[in-house]
């Protein structure tokens, strides 16, 4: 069908890649995401000590060959415990961005696409949701029914999707009335294939900007949530390892030095990702 | 899709009205719109709070953790008194009247009594608000003046090594956790370089009125505010970098060019006021935002704000307070919104007939 | 212990009073502020609303108790110049210092006293149920002498009117708050008393304010002008303030541990301890109810599994000590650690938990169990690991969870919904008042800080109900020995620490700890030497 043409995506073009890589810093961006995950991966695997460990060293040993890192007030090994870090934190990031992803392109869809009563609740909700502190009620969320990770992300998730909803809106809004879908529809697609096959795909690239930000926000979040002392204290997250080790950070500062930097780094990374996809997704970037 | 167009209809239909008439009453009619534009979205707000306050009252309600708990104390007590502070704060009556009755008092304007201070809630929140909005507005203006600075020299040449290096540092403040941010500040500026005091809002152990209390204020804030400033830059950065690019290969911008205009005015005189825009946008739409993560900043600066006052009442369990700070807050946010649209619409007056 | 100690010192009373009045030779030099930093904001500054150590270690200098307690645990002056009790020790008389005046001006009499106990703490005070109900009557002789009378004796009865954090013993001006409702009364927000210091000023959530009181009964007193509590949350902001000298004094609830050693070394500072009669342990609560905990040869088996001195040396960064009974080792008279026969020995533990019918499962492991702790304490997080971790060596699973405050109470101490928990309990100043609540079976009652553990030993209950009202110290210590063996060999917890006591000060400033309560004590000693 004539469809196929028109409703390719923006990134698929051949000069996507060639554009999110002209960006310099971007590209760095990617390659520090990618050896992050590989840390995540294979870190827990070649590190030599048990995380949970007390004692595999002598505590706030500075760093050294055994520990490269050094070791914690409890006598843990920072390397092997920031390498688990690496993965929760990731984990808390990009499972909490997709989460507050599909929450916002289901409503921002269901809203654009439907338009009139349906748009007017959504949209009322979706102000709700802009207008309550946000922080706070993910406090409050994980004050309240405990500090594990699995309520931290779905606190960070829920409260994160407002603004991705309203683009998706607007952009869905914009393309319905488009000749293609309005061809599908007179080919008897359903509703749901309309939307989902025909309108979102142009509509996600703003979406994937977000979400790339939204990373390294929730991995903020979560920090801050530890540092509050609401981390979860089964699951060794970068921030929860900050925030412990922030006590000895005048006796040992390599104990902060390693999980802080690596959240600056992934959040980093996350960002940058982000700006280059913007600027992919950015008519007039492309047309230098 | 039909309501959409005859909403557009309609705005078409006032603006040309507006037109025709003459400037005097142009200009009532547009204060009149203003007002009129302001009423609606503040009585909007009302439905906004009241869901506000019945999804917070709900989460409270469901809540572990009782207030009185966090009342005692560190020593042991008894049932009985348990009991007796549950009724002295009506924590014994059915749900359902309680928030009927605390619906009833916020429309009066009432906000209860906290648990946690034995005090008007109105009273605790209001003695925090200049605080917090001293904190907040340094930082904005900080914020603003290097996330827009950067942000034109960033998208004056996108991809290029300026570019680059203004990105990472602004994404840099934007990646760091900001209480440890705050501590590595305070080692070296407050430690090791005793240039600025460590906590506080004022200096208490030499106490100082006029201008030296002022001083003493400002003293305290560089620092807190730096931190919050930095954090909060990126979003105004980014925003600034686009919209330069995007209106810096404009027509009129070539034009000005052409007639000779020097580099610094084309970005500061031509383009900027044009891209500046969305910037307040951001600016405005990230009140909330930024009011809540106060907490973080608060509490390494040992600021007296909101943000700490929201960490008590949580960890106090103090519903009244809580959900006090949550309807001002909420309010906050909303006149901020409301106020960013009203600088929106000065320059921009279709926004009124939307 | 202080029993006879104290009889005799009741006689001489007036004596030691004019010795305690007049100051040393040694001149105190006058004038400064002294700046004590708290770790949270406290909920009210008059002692009867709650137990809170902030609020009382304001509250101390802006009320005067009956009594106060000196460094060897022996009450000393405070509002009441002497004091007789009777030959059977029911009758306590009080005489009231004739020159003591409320912040107002007007003086303090015995009817304030009296309206103090009779209308506020026995209808308000949180922890008034553990001792109140003893209480005959509180009554006003006449203007300057105030009487009590027990049903039945209580030997720590000074000692507990001493501790006003838990007593509420602090005396409230009689012609402000009669007639009114105490919890509401808007003299709360601006306290007047008769300490040494004057309300000044409470900025919510930063400071309070209080200045010199010109007009204090002790003669002479107080040489500060000016005394600051400033709220720091942050454990590190506070230690960084300490160091800058932005504040002059942590006390020991708000010390960061791992910073004690390295501040101590350093000139511009000290270590004071002083809140010995406090003597809080670090207890592992097991909730004997159900599952493998029930067993006392699990509970054992679980106490040599652990390594006390790992977790003291840990977790608290070297500044505490291991505990090795149930009673803190600052109560002299009572401690005694020999029925701590429980050196790490995994051997043993697996051994027991064998022969308790919990064998390995093909995967190493016996049993889960949880343990819970508050956030914002990291030294029960840290023991919790370190716990979690000495366990797997005896097959034994842990799963560490931490709750905030609130919520943490409520699971532990209303529903009893854990196996296990981190908590520290006092066992000062004297057990009588604070190791009975935790242990008695009358205290299985579903309230903060009392026996969630689900404990009941009769034989335990009889002889703390015994020595409630026995006079005799050769006798009391008897009783508490034979208490800490039960205790010991029956474990309804486990003594894992004992909290470290010292408060960091800046080293110009001395005397502000005189007595055995030095985190809360009023400063009217206080002074800075240049």
């Amino acid at each position: 069908m004539t469809i196929e043409t028109s409703s390719f995506t923006v990134a698929s073009q051949p000069s996507g890649l060639r554009i999110f890589f002209r960006n310099r810093a971007s590209a760095v961006g990617t390659a520090v995401l990618i050896l992050l995950v590989l840390l995540a991966v294979l870190g827990p695997v070649l590190s030599p000590y048990d995380p949970l460990s007390i004692g595999v060293g002598e505590t706030m040993a500075p760093p050294s060959l055994t520990h490269i890192f050094g070791t914690d007030e409890l006598g843990r090994d920072i390397f092997s415990r920031a390498s688990l870090g690496v993965g929760v934190s990731l984990f808390v990031g990009f499972v909490a961005a997709a989460m507050s992803s599909t929450i916002a392109i289901l409503i921002g869809c269901i809203s654009g696409y439907f338009g009139a009563f349906v748009d007017d609740v959504l949209m009322r909700m979706t102000e709700i949701f802009q207008v309550i502190p946000r922080f706070f009620l993910a406090i409050l969320l994980v004050a309240f029914f405990g500090a594990s990770i699995v309520n931290i992300v779905i606190a960070i998730g829920l409260l994160s999707w407002p603004e991705s909803a309203r683009v998706i809106r607007a952009e869905v809004m914009s393309l319905k009335n488009r000749q293609y879908v309005s061809s599908a529809r007179i080919a008897g697609a359903s509703t749901a294939s309309i939307i989902f096959g025909e309108i979102l795909p142009n509509a996600l690239g703003p979406v994937i900007v977000n979400a790339t930000l939204q990373v390294g926000q929730a991995m903020l979040l979560e920090a801050g949530l530890s540092y509050l002392g609401l981390g979860d204290p089964n699951r060794i997250s970068l921030g929860l390892m900050l925030h412990q080790s922030q006590e000895i950070m005048r006796t040992a500062w390599w104990a902060t030095a390693l999980p802080g930097s690596l959240i600056f780094f992934a959040v980093l990374a996350a960002n940058l990702v982000g700006d280059g996809l913007n600027d992919l997704f950015n008519p007039r970037a492309r047309a230098r | 899709m039909v309501e959409a167009t005859s909403k557009a209809n309609g705005g078409d239909a006032v603006a040309t009205d507006v037109a025709a008439a003459g400037k005097a009453r142009a200009k009532r009619g547009i204060r009149f719109r203003y007002a009129r534009y302001v009423a609606r979205r503040l009585l909007q707000a009302v439905p906004i709070i009241v869901v506000i306050v019945l999804i917070n009252f709900t989460l409270i309600q469901a809540a572990p953790g009782d207030p009185v708990y966090a009342l005692i104390g560190q020593m042991e007590t008894t049932p009985e008194y348990i009991a007796q502070v549950r009724e002295e704060f009506g924590l014994d009556e059915p749900l359902p009247q309680q928030f009927l009755s605390y619906i009833a008092k916020i429309a009066t304007f009432d906000l209860g009594y906290s648990f946690r201070f034995r005090q008007d809630v109105s009273g605790l929140i209001f003695e925090r608000v200049p605080a917090t909005f001293l904190l907040m507005g340094t930082a904005l203006v900080i914020s603003s003046l290097l996330g827009i600075g950067l942000g034109v020299i960033a998208g004056r040449r996108p991809f290029g090594w300026t570019d680059n290096a203004a990105t990472i540092f602004a994404l840099a403040g934007f990646s760091m956790p900001v209480f440890w941010l705050g501590q590595l500040v305070l080692l070296v500026f407050a430690l090791k370089l005793p240039w600025f005091p460590v906590q506080g809002m004022v200096s208490l152990r030499a106490p100082s009125h006029g201008w030296g209390y002022i001083a003493s204020v400002l003293h305290h804030l560089v620092l807190p505010a730096t931190v919050y400033g930095i954090y909060h830059l990126t979003l105004i950065f980014r925003m600034t970098r686009i919209k330069m690019m995007d209106v810096l290969v404009q027509d009129f911008i070539t034009t000005a060019r052409s007639k000779g205009a020097g580099e610094r005015r084309v970005l500061f005189v031509h383009a900027l006021p044009n891209a500046i825009l969305p910037v307040i946008t951001v600016i405005g739409y990230n009140f909330g935002f930024m009011l809540a993560g106060s907490v973080l900043v608060e509490t390494v600066f040992g600021w007296p704000g909101l943000g700490r006052l929201m960490y008590e009442a949580i960890n106090a369990r103090d519903y009244p307070l809580l959900l006090g700070l949550f309807v001002v807050i909420s309010l906050f946010v909303i006149i901020a919104n409301v106020l960013t649209d009203i600088i929106y619409a000065l320059i921009d007056p279709r926004i009124l007939y939307r | 212990m202080q029993w006879m100690r104290m009889l005799a010192f009741a006689a001489g009373a007036f004596c030691a009073a004019l010795m305690v009045a007049t100051p040393p030779v040694a001149a105190q030099q006058r004038g400064g502020t002294m700046v004590i930093a708290l770790s949270g904001e406290p909920s009210a500054l008059v002692g009867f609303l709650h137990t809170d150590t902030g609020g009382h270690s304001i509250a101390a200098n802006i009320f005067s108790g009956l009594v106060g307690l000196n460094e060897d645990f022996e009450p000393v002056p405070e509002l009441a110049r002497s004091w007789e009790i009777s030959k059977d020790g029911l009758t306590y008389t009080f005489h009231l210092d004739p020159n003591a005046r409320f912040h107002d001006g007007v003086p303090v009499t015995a009817e304030d006293v009296a309206f103090t106990f009779n209308d506020v703490v026995a209808k308000y005070h949180p922890s008034r149920g553990s001792w109140w109900p003893n209480v005959e009557s509180a009554t006003a002789e006449d203007e300057h002498t105030f009487v009590m009378k027990l049903k039945k004796p209580f030997p720590p009865l000074l000692t507990l009117l001493a501790y006003q954090l838990r007593s509420g013993a602090e005396i409230l001006p009689k012609h402000i708050y009669e007639g009114s409702d105490p919890m509401t009364n808007p003299a709360n927000e601006h306290p007047i008393g008769s300490g040494a210091f004057k309300f000044v000023e409470w900025s919510k959530g930063s400071h309070v304010v209080l200045e010199r009181n010109d007009d204090y009964f002790m003669e002479g007193k107080p040489y500060l002008d000016r005394l600051i509590f400033q709220f720091i949350p942050d454990p590190n902001t506070r230690i960084l303030a300490f160091e800058r000298g932005e504040v002059d004094f942590i006390d020991y609830t708000a010390v960061p541990h791992n910073e004690v050693a390295r501040l101590a070394k350093d000139p511009r500072f000290k270590l004071l301890t002083g809140a010995d009669a406090i003597a809080v342990q670090g207890m592992w609560l097991l909730n004997v109810r159900k599952g493998p905990l029930a067993k006392n040869e699990v509970r054992q088996a679980l106490s040599y599994a652990i390594d006390v001195n790992e977790i003291s040396d840990k977790a608290l960064f070297g500044a505490g000590r291991p505990a090795h009974s149930f009673l803190n080792s600052n109560l002299k008279w009572a401690f005694n650690g020999s029925y701590d026969v429980y050196d790490r020995d995994v051997e043993k533990a697996n051994e027991l938990l064998d022969e308790a019918g919990y064998p390995r499962g093909d995967n190493g492991i016996r049993f889960t169990i949880n343990i819970l702790w508050a956030a914002g304490r990291p030294y029960d997080g840290k023991s919790a690991e370190i716990i979690r971790d000495q366990l797997r060596d005896v097959g034994v699973t842990a799963d560490v969870k931490t709750y905030d405050r609130p919520t943490f109470i409520e699971k532990v101490f209303d529903q009893w919904d854990f196996d296990t928990a981190m908590q520290l309990y006092s066992t000062g100043p004297d057990p009588a008042i604070s190791v009975v609540t935790r242990y008695h079976t009358k205290q299985i009652n579903h309230s903060p800080f009392t026996n969630a553990m689900g404990y009941s030993n009769p034989e335990l209950d009889k002889i703390f109900d015994e020595d409630a009202s026995e006079v005799n110290e050769e006798k009391r210590k008897e009783n508490w020995d034979e208490a800490q063996k039960i205790l010991m060999q029956d474990l309804p917890a486990i003594p894992v620490f004992e909290f470290p006591d010292g408060h960091l000060a800046n080293a110009r400033l001395m005397d502000a700890v005189t007595g055995p309560y030095g985190y809360f004590q009023s400063r009217h000693n206080a002074w800075f030497k240049d």
